[in-house]
């Protein structure tokens, strides 16, 4: 195989969220990044874990507190084509949360799916 | 002594809410900020820690702007109540010190 054809083969890539929205600009961050690498046709999974299930609520108003609302910009994801989003299914029941809160559709991942999901991917980016 | 606790982490991945809760007494006011507002809702790991307090006569309230940014409103419990940043300064001014968990 040549190094072209390498470089056609698309990388599976996950981005992992741990991080709640607001309190750091960590989610934001992982936004930009998963927003600028749909640019390069790569394959593009984006999975939120723990604390970071709370990016997904519906109803966010930051502009009060000088932030862009996440919640807003997430729902475009599918028409970057980045289809694969996946959430920790015991981060939401934990929090008193289900698929029906969140602000774009998820699918729920068990701990055993996180791990076999993880171990598909080409690399794994955790913000 | 009247002692406002400011906490601005997050009850479900830190123990800064249960360390300050902990410490907490009659009269306290706990003010519950930026990712601290988290540990007010319902499904929090402090609810009832927050509830049996509340009943010895500790006031409990969450930053009205981080709760609306995160979209939390009507998920609270009952005993925390909303204030707005003026309600804040008061807070401030009220007690004694102000001691910030975070």
């Amino acid at each position: 195989m040549t190094e072209t054809q390498t470089a056609t083969i698309p990388k599976k890539i996950l981005f992992v969220n741990t991080r709640a929205p607001y309190g750091s600009s960590m989610a934001r961050d992982a936004l930009d990044a998963l927003l600028a690498a749909s640019a390069y046709e790569q394959d593009l999974s984006v999975l939120f874990l723990g604390e970071a299930v709370f990016q997904l609520l519906r109803n966010q108003n930051p502009e009060a507190i000088g932030m862009k609302n996440l919640a807003a910009t997430l729902p475009v994801l599918p028409m970057y084509d980045i289809k694969q989003i996946f959430v920790q299914a015991s981060a939401l029941f934990t929090r008193g949360l289900s698929i029906d809160d969140l602000a774009l559709p998820a699918k729920a991942l068990s701990e055993d799916e996180i791990a076999a999901l993880m171990g598909t991917q080409g690399a794994i980016l955790s913000f | 002594m009247s002692l406002l606790h400011t906490v601005n982490k997050s009850a479900f991945n830190e123990d800064t809410l249960r360390n300050c809760l902990a410490i907490c007494q009659a009269k306290h006011s706990v003010l519950l900020i930026e990712d601290g507002v988290y540990g007010a809702l319902k499904s929090s790991p402090c609810r009832k820690q927050i509830e049996q307090l509340s009943a010895k006569g500790v006031s409990f309230f969450a930053l009205a702007v981080d709760v609306d940014a995160r979209g939390l409103n009507n998920m609270l419990v009952a005993d925390v109540t909303l204030a707005s940043d003026q309600d804040f300064v008061n807070l401030v001014v009220q007690n004694t010190a102000t001691q910030s968990w975070y």
